[in-house]
């Protein structure tokens, strides 16, 4: 019996996975790392949205208490982990909590989730939050999704993204889950540099990585899993089977989201 | 002998496949390992007339059926299913056949589905079972299915002692569920093409109930066959459950063994 993918390829360690979640129960997160590096993922990137059930519109206590147990990984794994900051950005105490948050060690970046609407289903709130990441120079990743029959009430669309692109052209954003219908939401964000998109957040289908690829430039498109919500193996393997030069795979698995989350040059990828 | 036991052919109707046909799929088993492939026609979802697709199926896979083990389509909610199994089994030697319930808008505890399981029972035929093709999320609004019932897979399964099942896509969740609901599972098996959810989800499955149930498929050309594959590979397993997954718990199986043979 052929076992092609018993041992992994020779290129994806390290990699970093720029969208990991802590399991929402709590508790020790050792085999969250272990699993990660069964299949070489050697850096997570963590956000929070809470412990229990994850809320659409958190309060503030619970985006601090979400924010403190990322705070408090990071600083246990300073070698492995890194961190994003949660806002619901219609509190006002939104720019403190960022404030405080990129103060800590190891937190890289900012992580909208689907409260990104007011009440009257205006996008407004998240302009804030975005002017705070282009002048710290911060990326900002957002939850954006096309949902058949429609989106949550606060979620964002590919179309916002674009629209948040051209206000903020030097905020680095990241469009989560290629923006759900993945073959629209790539091509939605195309025209915008400071965009990229991360291949999580839905089965594997056949010829996403190439497709994001295509529309965007291999330097646009990370690896992210969206563990603790699936498995890191089957979310690598779409990098794993895309028809794509391995150089290109290490840059989706490494170099991109490095440059975007460590800071760190091609190359100095610690192999 | 690794063998795929979810697996199509031919085009979809609102997204484009990038590999649709026999060399295509022989392709992306030959890039993992798949030794064989339990193959259905992704029209046969879609077709008025199943032994239509059950045909075309057969042509396509001309000069490959060592490889490419026909899993014909069958619509028990349309009058002449039973001659459409017939012919299938007859005529066109499928190795099996697949009902697909939510495209075909029944529901698992039909009565008329308990019917077909009787006369695939009588056959020696597995019945696979389609349960999660396209994501809710995803569907086009044109094409949109809902998810099947857990309590309709056990009705399914509790009605059928004698029918050899193969559970397509059913998620670990549910997975779980079924195995806590203490149906007799004897003569089921899932594949895993679904299984991908949490971190550690198969892990703490195998944990729980085993891996006597267990098959591997994938959902090529849908999904990268790969992934399936590195789930089961790399989820911490011992490696004897990793080998019984892939390869071995399909030829321990008395009809499943069969399909190398039809």
């Amino acid at each position: 019996m052929k076992r092609a993918l018993a041992a992994l390829p020779a290129y994806i360690r390290p990699s970093l996975d720029m969208h990991v979640h802590p399991p929402p129960q709590g508790g020790p997160i050792d085999d969250l790392f272990a699993a990660a590096q069964r299949v070489g993922i050697t850096h997570l990137v963590l956000c929070d949205l809470g412990t229990g059930a994850w809320r659409e519109y958190p309060s503030v206590e619970h985006v601090r208490e979400a924010n403190e147990r990322v705070y408090d990984i990071v600083a246990r794994r300073p070698e492995s982990a890194r961190g994003l900051v949660y806002v619901n950005p219609n509190h006002a105490e939104t720019g403190d909590i960022l404030n405080e948050g990129l103060a800590q060690p190891g937190i890289v970046g900012i992580k909208l989730w689907i409260s990104c609407r007011d009440d009257q289903g205006r996008i407004d709130p998240v302009y804030p939050v975005l002017e705070l990441a282009q002048d710290r120079g911060v990326p900002v990743l957002i939850h954006a999704f096309e949902r058949t029959g429609g989106n949550q009430r606060g979620e964002l669309a590919p179309d916002d993204i674009a629209h948040l692109a051209r206000r903020y052209p030097r905020t680095s954003i990241v469009m989560a889950h290629m923006g759900g219908v993945w073959q629209r939401g790539v091509r939605t964000i195309r025209p915008y540099r400071n965009v990229y998109t991360d291949i999580c957040g839905s089965r594997a289908y056949l010829g996403m990585v190439e497709h994001a690829v295509h529309e965007l430039g291999v330097e646009r498109v990370l690896f992210g899993s969206d563990a603790h919500g699936r498995a890191f193996s089957g979310q690598i393997a779409k990098v794993v089977a895309a028809e794509v030069s391995a150089a290109d795979k290490r840059r989706i698995l490494w170099d991109n989201a490095a440059r975007l989350f460590l800071g760190r040059k091609e190359g100095s990828d610690d192999r | 002998m690794i063998v795929d036991f979810c697996a199509y052919l031919g085009d979809w109707p609102t997204f484009e496949l990038r590999y649709r046909d026999a060399g295509g799929l022989l392709h992306l088993m030959d890039r993992c390992g798949i030794d064989a492939a339990c193959v259905s026609l992704t029209s046969g979802m879609f077709r008025h007339d199943a032994h239509e697709a059950n045909t075309r199926l057969c042509q396509d896979i001309v000069g490959h059926r060592d490889r490419l083990w026909p899993i014909g389509t069958v619509n028990p909610s349309m009058p002449i299913w039973r001659e459409d199994v017939r012919i299938g089994l007859e005529q066109l030697e499928l190795s099996g056949l697949r009902i697909h319930p939510t495209y075909h808008g029944y529901a698992l505890d039909d009565p008329a589905v308990l019917d077909l399981t009787s006369v695939l029972a009588g056959a020696g035929c597995p019945l696979f079972v389609a349960l999660y093709v396209d994501e809710e999320r995803f569907q086009h609004p044109s094409i949109r299915v809902p998810e099947v019932r857990l309590g309709e897979i056990e009705a399914l399964i509790a009605s059928a002692p004698r029918t050899t099942i193969v559970l397509n896509g059913l998620k670990i969740t549910q997975a779980a569920e079924l195995f806590a609901s203490g149906v007799a599972l004897d003569r089921v098996v899932l594949d895993v093409d679904a299984m991908d959810q949490g971190y550690a989800g198969l892990h703490t499955f195998v944990t729980q109930h085993g891996v006597e149930h267990l098959v591997y498929g994938s959902q090529m050309p849908f999904l990268y066959p790969e992934a399936a594959l590195m789930v089961v590979e790399h989820a911490g397993l011992p490696e004897q459950s990793v080998e019984a997954i892939l390869a071995r718990n399909w030829q321990a199986h008395p009809v499943l063994c069969g399909l190398q043979h039809t």
